[in-house]
Formats: structure tokens, C-alpha cells, sequence
């Protein structure tokens, strides 16, 4: 009896004194709070915030370990720089934040600026119409996946001294300057990405070492892939035919003469003219 | 090897292959118009009016395909009416049998040829 009394009496004591992790908090935007910097003031590290399709003009500002997620994606949830000549989003020295589903416009700046972070997770995200889509600087052991930066002022991805980043399976097209831009940054993985009809280079790496550059798509730039003042990165398995698409038009116009014969030969058994 | 996959997987799309068929058939126009400048028969004729005609419905089903699938801007409007516009004034100067005029009508299939290009070119998926 007085065992059974002793060993009931230690897993009570051992419930309530056992040092439990708490449960991250999830927080609602609109419903929670108004605005998407409202939730994150709130939330506290490790929290996540779920943010419903709309449209929020702010500039959000991250500096602890949240995740910020669209539930709707980035076709319906819109960042709009408030103030434009700030970042649509930006992520200042935090560690292990996460951003997903979100669509960032209208910054003279950056849709996101990454800025001294550290395991940041930036995917299925969508940046245009900015002056840069996203920009790293200072910030490693991060990952970009799945990103969709099109359409802005200068360049799709411009990574600054940031090392042992992974950037995978991401778009950067028609920016009016270089799709990547990867300067004095060391030790990067850029893997399986699509950087197509970018007015100047498709990818560019300038001073620096150890990256790998591999399995990535570069069509229709002025320039493919560009590597200056650099060494030690590995470059393989890429496509980068600038000008192989005009061999298609000049074949359409081989065949339309061929049709052409073809037709009048025809036509002339037909008619016997 | 790899590039010719590669060109060979543009034909995967359906626009790339219209816009692609009407480039031939656009070509085709353009050459037996310049023959029937030179005064040859009717066989130049029918080639040009049948793959002119089609290559012309193809174009107003690329431009309805462009509206439905990005919508109306204001470049993608006036760039569908531009080539209609070649189109149209081609036809009219065809069908007024204005001989000076007739001088402007192989600039105009030039015009129309370098508009099929460029439609072949941007229809290329990536």
C-alpha cells in the first residue's frame, strides 16, 4: 500500500516539476490581428502566423524565429510596400524564420530583404515588380525554394556576402537587369533553377568561391552564365542556349517554302495548268 | 543532344505549335503573293488567299487565347491590333487594285512575316 502510495506520489510530483517545451502558438491574421506586423510583434519565437488571402499594405519586419505562412498562397495574398522605399518584407538578423505563399510587390528596395539572418526558409513565394526581388546580405545557411521573382528593376536573386545558402528550384525571368546576382559569396549551392529572359546576364557570380552551380536553366538572357573575378565553383550540367530558339523560326520558314512547292505542285495535277 | 530535346519539348504546347503552323503557312502566302507580283497564275492565287485566310484565323485564335489566358493589358491590346491592323491594310490595299499603292504590298507580307516570327518567338515556352 505505502509503495503503491510513494510511487503514485512520484509521477505527480515528476507531471508538475518535469520541465515541459511549450506548444508553439498559431495566430491568425485577420482574425487575431489586423495586420501581419501586429501578429508578429505578438508572437513570440517559434510561433506561426497564417495569414488569409488579401491584400496588406505594410512592411513587415521579422526579428525572432517565426513562421509566416499564406494559407491561400501567393496568387491571393499580396504584401504591398507600404512605405517603398523600404522592403515589402524584411528579415533582420533572425534565426530559423520561416516565409511561405506570399506574393511582395511594389518596393524600391526589395520584395525581400534578407539581412544578417541565419536557417531562414524562403519558399513558394512570389516577387515582382520590385526593385530587386530578393536580396541577401550577410545572411547563410539559408534555403530558397520554389520562388517566383519576375519582372522587376534590376535582379531576380542579388545574394551579398552570404555563404552556404541553398537556392533550388526557383524562377527569376524578365528582370530588366541579371536574374542572379551572386557577389563576394562563398560556398553557395545554386541547384535546378529557371533564369530565362533577363535583359542582361542570366546568372551572374562576381569575387567569389566555392559555389556549385549546377542543373540550372539559362535561356534567352544576353548572357547565360557569367563568372568573373572568381574561382573554385563548380559549373555543371546547365543549359544555357541563348540562341537556340531562333533556329525554330528559321526551320518554320525552311518548311513554309517547302510547303509552298508542295501546294503549287499539287494544285498544278490538279488543274493540270 | 540536349539542346535538340529541348527544342523539340516547345512543341508540347499547344500556341507553340498554332503559332508554329501559322509561320508556315504565313510563308507560304508571302511567297506565291511575290510570284503573283510577278504576274503568275491562278494557282498563286488560291495558295495565297487559302494559307493568307488560315494563317489569319490562326492569328485571331492566338490573340483570343492570349486575352483568355493573361487578360487585357494595355501592350497585349495594342500589340493584337497592330498585327490586325497590317492585316487589314494589306487586304484593303489588295482589294482597291490601286497600282500605286500595289508597290507597298510586298513591305506589307515583309511586315507580316517579321509579325509571325515574333509571334513564333514569344509563343516558345521556357
Amino acid at each position: 500500500m505505502a509503495k503503491a502510495f510513494w510511487t503514485t506520489a512520484l509521477v505527480l510530483a515528476a507531471s508538475v516539476l518535469w520541465p515541459t517545451q511549450p506548444r508553439a502558438a498559431i495566430i491568425h491574421v485577420p482574425e487575431d490581428y489586423k495586420s501581419i506586423q501586429q501578429a508578429i510583434d505578438a508572437a513570440a519565437p517559434d510561433d506561426e502566423v497564417i495569414v488569409n488571402a488579401g491584400v496588406y499594405r505594410e512592411n513587415i519586419l521579422i526579428e525572432k524565429a517565426v513562421a509566416l505562412k499564406a494559407s491561400a498562397g501567393p496568387s491571393s495574398t499580396l504584401v504591398q510596400a507600404a512605405d517603398e522605399s523600404k522592403p515589402s518584407i524584411k528579415v533582420n538578423k533572425a534565426v530559423n524564420a520561416r516565409i511561405t505563399g506570399f506574393s511582395a510587390t511594389g518596393s524600391l528596395a526589395a520584395g525581400v530583404l534578407l539581412s544578417g539572418a541565419s536557417n531562414i526558409t524562403l519558399a513558394d513565394c512570389r516577387f515582382t515588380d520590385n526593385a530587386s526581388g530578393i536580396v541577401m546580405h550577410g545572411t547563410t545557411n539559408s534555403t530558397l525554394r520554389n520562388n517566383v521573382s519576375n519582372s522587376n528593376a534590376q535582379y531576380g536573386l542579388y545574394m551579398e556576402k552570404s555563404h552556404g545558402n541553398r537556392v533550388e528550384q526557383n524562377t527569376a525571368s524578365l528582370n530588366r537587369d541579371k536574374g542572379f546576382f551572386i557577389s563576394n559569396s562563398n560556398g553557395n549551392r545554386i541547384i535546378n533553377n529557371s533564369v530565362n529572359l533577363n535583359s542582361w546576364d542570366g546568372i551572374m557570380v562576381y569575387a567569389s568561391t566555392g559555389n556549385t552551380i549546377t542543373g540550372n536553366k539559362t535561356l534567352r538572357n544576353t548572357y547565360g552564365i557569367v563568372i568573373s573575378e572568381s574561382n573554385g565553383n563548380e559549373v555543371s550540367e546547365n543549359t544555357t542556349i541563348p540562341n537556340l530558339f531562333l533556329i525554330l523560326p528559321i526551320a518554320l520558314i525552311y518548311l513554309g517554302v517547302v510547303s509552298y512547292l508542295l501546294q503549287k505542285n499539287l494544285l498544278k495535277a490538279i488543274y493540270k495548268e | 543532344m540536349g539542346a535538340i530535346l529541348e527544342l523539340l519539348n516547345a512543341f508540347t504546347n499547344f500556341t507553340t505549335v498554332l503559332a508554329s503552323f501559322g509561320m508556315i503557312l504565313a510563308t507560304s502566302s508571302f511567297i506565291s503573293g511575290l510570284q503573283m507580283v510577278k504576274g503568275k497564275g491562278r494557282i498563286e492565287r488560291k495558295i495565297h488567299r487559302g494559307n493568307g485566310f488560315i494563317a489569319f484565323g490562326i492569328f485571331a485564335v492566338l490573340a483570343i487565347s492570349s486575352f483568355v489566358t493573361y487578360g487585357l493589358s494595355l501592350w497585349s491590346v495594342a500589340g493584337w491590333l497592330s498585327g490586325a491592323l497590317v492585316i487589314t491594310v494589306k487586304l484593303l490595299i489588295v482589294h482597291s487594285r490601286n497600282r500605286r499603292a500595289f508597290k507597298y504590298v510586298s513591305w506589307l507580307g515583309a511586315t507580316l512575316i517579321s509579325m509571325w516570327l515574333y509571334l513564333v518567338y514569344i509563343h516558345i515556352p521556357l
